[in-house]
């Protein structure tokens, strides 16, 4: 039937930040198809110009308050390799377990905060308290854990104070290494429940499918979060790795009319970042335990459905857990010693790449003879994205109107998918509005 | 434990009020400075910035009192002849608790950027925690954009808003 359709999603919710969902088909011709991202541009790029270098990573913290941990990893690893920091195998491991904190702590939140409510047909959290108790009170839990987690090694989870150039200005103790590797065992069972949860929501999971290319971090060394180089898997499994500090060769930003939001591609018109182009490119890296979600949630590499992002995220939170535990212990059983801060050798310019929650994150800063900051590039995933949401769109809709979706199942099927990317779109306000009751 | 919290985005104008007075605080050294010994090493000032279920991790018996900064526009209900009804201006704060407001956000759900603080307490309330006491200061914005900074008028009032805080907190 040619039928006419008017969505019109203004400011998304559960996404964070405000993008707008905008469909309009007449007499079955599609004649507006976007993924529009309003939000002004912000400008760190012209912040960090002229300070110090011990200084930026403060101010690139604060571009995201949930991948503040990243961004302050991505900052100090690209002022480290334009100042000829080698740091410690100490620090990376503290690093490395600060990243699986950050990851694991976002994606439970987004898991069963922002998607579950669309699985169980509830518009948010709230209705489930009532029927899904047990469900909500685990995920509180599960918050819990990712901050004592994050908070012990950053010194706080919102924007780390330990992490700077050069290695961390505050080191756990050996007692407090032990008490958070009990923090997260005592954690298994609610990761089991969270495994069973996703289990029996995954059917709900539109079958989708749209082959993309996947970009992430990847290493010979770990499930590339922290370090690594650039390595880009294409649907059929092709990978081929670039270096850090070519990464203005993958991202390729070119600007759209559609959004404020620079738009990127490689080899093909838009790539995925995220939990599952990180499986996709590292599946073979992941914590055998990690590979058992997976099975357990049916998800295989290369996946090309972008709603199993979600699922990619929960098979992650359980790579986190194992992964930091084999950290700890590494840590425990070498002891923690007393560094200083590695000094700058050389004043140039370096890039790096850290995964964040949402996927791939480039930082790259160039300084002069005194430390001071001449100038900086900051690349965010959620941009790396916006290109492939547009293009799963110009896929989707088609489809949807071919299985005669009405206008709410198409407007339902199109919030999922941009949720399932996880969107920061531009970190949004949270002031109170309030009116006095008493 | 009695927590002095900050909530906000730092990067959108007025709305990173309640971070900024906790970075005063800290660099002004002010619990050391301002309150008295016996009490210094059971009050916390902490910066949660826009991670507002992070607020769960202080909502226990172990903590006695939460004091909280934060932007607030509040709206005037004539029926409500009370003098927090007055119209405020830019700078101007107010002191209530949770139970005294609600909130007229229209929101779909509580994410980190999304949600408000009086949603994350009624989450908190219906999945059984502990709420200890509660006290809010809401300063009235100037302005809230995508920027770094405050308005002069809420700049200005940066050591006010800090020794508000402080009080309330004993």
């Amino acid at each position: 039937m040619k039928k006419d359709i008017n969505i019109n999603v203004h400011h998304l919710t559960r996404v964070e930040g405000h993008g707008n969902i905008v469909v309009n088909v007449k007499s079955g011709k599609i004649e507006k198809c976007e993924w529009q991202v309003p939000e002004a541009p912000r400008f760190f790029e012209a912040m960090v110009r002229g300070r110090h270098y011990s200084e930026v990573a403060r101010i690139t913290s604060r571009i995201c308050g949930i991948c503040s941990v990243g961004h302050t990893l991505a900052s100090v690893k690209a002022s480290e390799a334009a100042l000829g920091i080698e740091v410690t195998a100490q620090t990376k491991k503290l690093r490395r377990l600060l990243k699986h904190a950050e990851n694991f702590d976002s994606h439970v939140l987004h898991v069963y905060f922002l998607v579950a409510p669309d699985l169980l047909g509830a518009p948010s959290v709230f209705p489930l308290v009532p029927t899904h108790t047990a469900v909500v009170k685990r995920a509180l839990q599960l918050k819990r854990v990712g901050h004592e987690w994050g908070s012990l090694l950053a010194g706080r989870t919102t924007h780390p104070t330990t992490v700077v150039p050069g290695g961390f200005t505050k080191l756990p103790t050996k007692k407090e290494l032990e008490a958070l590797k009990q923090t997260i065992l005592a954690a298994e069972p609610d990761l089991l429940a969270t495994l069973d949860t996703v289990a029996a929501l995954a059917p709900k999971i539109p079958a989708f499918s749209r082959p993309t290319e996947y970009v992430a971090v990847s290493s010979d060394e770990e499930y590339g979060l922290y370090d690594g180089l650039i390595q880009c898997t294409m649907p059929d499994g092709k990978k081929e790795r670039i270096k850090v500090s070519d990464y203005k060769s993958v991202t390729n930003e070119w600007v759209s009319p559609l959004s404020t939001a620079k738009y990127c591609k490689h080899k093909l018109d838009s790539y995925a970042a995220g939990a599952l182009a990180r499986f996709n490119n590292n599946f073979e890296m992941l914590h055998p335990k990690a590979k058992e979600a997976a099975s357990k949630l049916g998800l295989k590499p290369v996946c090309t459905n972008p709603y199993m992002n979600s699922v990619a995220q929960a098979v992650e939170v359980v790579n986190d857990v194992y992964k930091s535990i084999g950290l700890i212990d590494e840590l425990l059983a070498s002891g923690i010693k007393d560094e200083e801060l590695v000094k700058p050798t050389k004043w140039s310019k370096g890039a790096s790449a850290v995964e964040v929650p949402r996927g791939i994150l480039f930082h790259e800063y160039e300084y002069d003879k005194n430390g001071m900051c001449l100038s900086g590039n900051c690349i965010i995933p959620t941009n790396q994205n916006h290109a492939n949401i547009q293009k799963d769109f110009d896929a989707l809709v088609p489809e949807l109107l071919s299985q005669n979706k009405s206008e709410k199942e198409m407007e339902l099927a199109l919030e999922m998918l941009v949720r399932a990317y996880d969107p920061c779109i531009s970190c949004s306000t949270h002031f109170l509005n309030v009116k006095f009751v008493r | 434990m009695k927590y002095i919290i900050g909530i906000g985005n730092y990067s959108m104008f007025d709305d990173s009020i309640g971070i900024k007075v906790i970075e005063y605080i800290e660099e002004n050294n002010l619990i050391a400075n301002l309150i008295a010994k016996e009490h210094q090493d059971s009050i916390q000032a902490i910066d949660l910035s826009g991670n507002l279920l992070n607020l769960f991790n202080y909502l226990n018996s172990s903590t006695e009192k939460i004091v909280i900064i934060d932007t607030a526009k509040i709206n005037i209900d004539k029926q409500m002849p009370d003098k927090q009804q007055e119209q405020r201006v830019p700078g101007e704060f107010i002191v209530f608790t949770p139970e005294e407001v609600e909130s007229t956000k229209n929101l779909a759900n509580i994410s980190t950027h999304e949600g408000d603080l009086l949603k994350v307490l009624a989450l908190a309330r219906e999945t059984d925690y502990f709420i200890p006491e509660i006290v809010i200061i809401g300063v009235i914005p100037k302005e809230i954009k995508n920027d770094f900074g405050l308005s002069l008028e809420l700049n200005n009032k940066l050591p006010v808003y800090a020794k508000k805080a402080l009080e309330e907190i004993l």
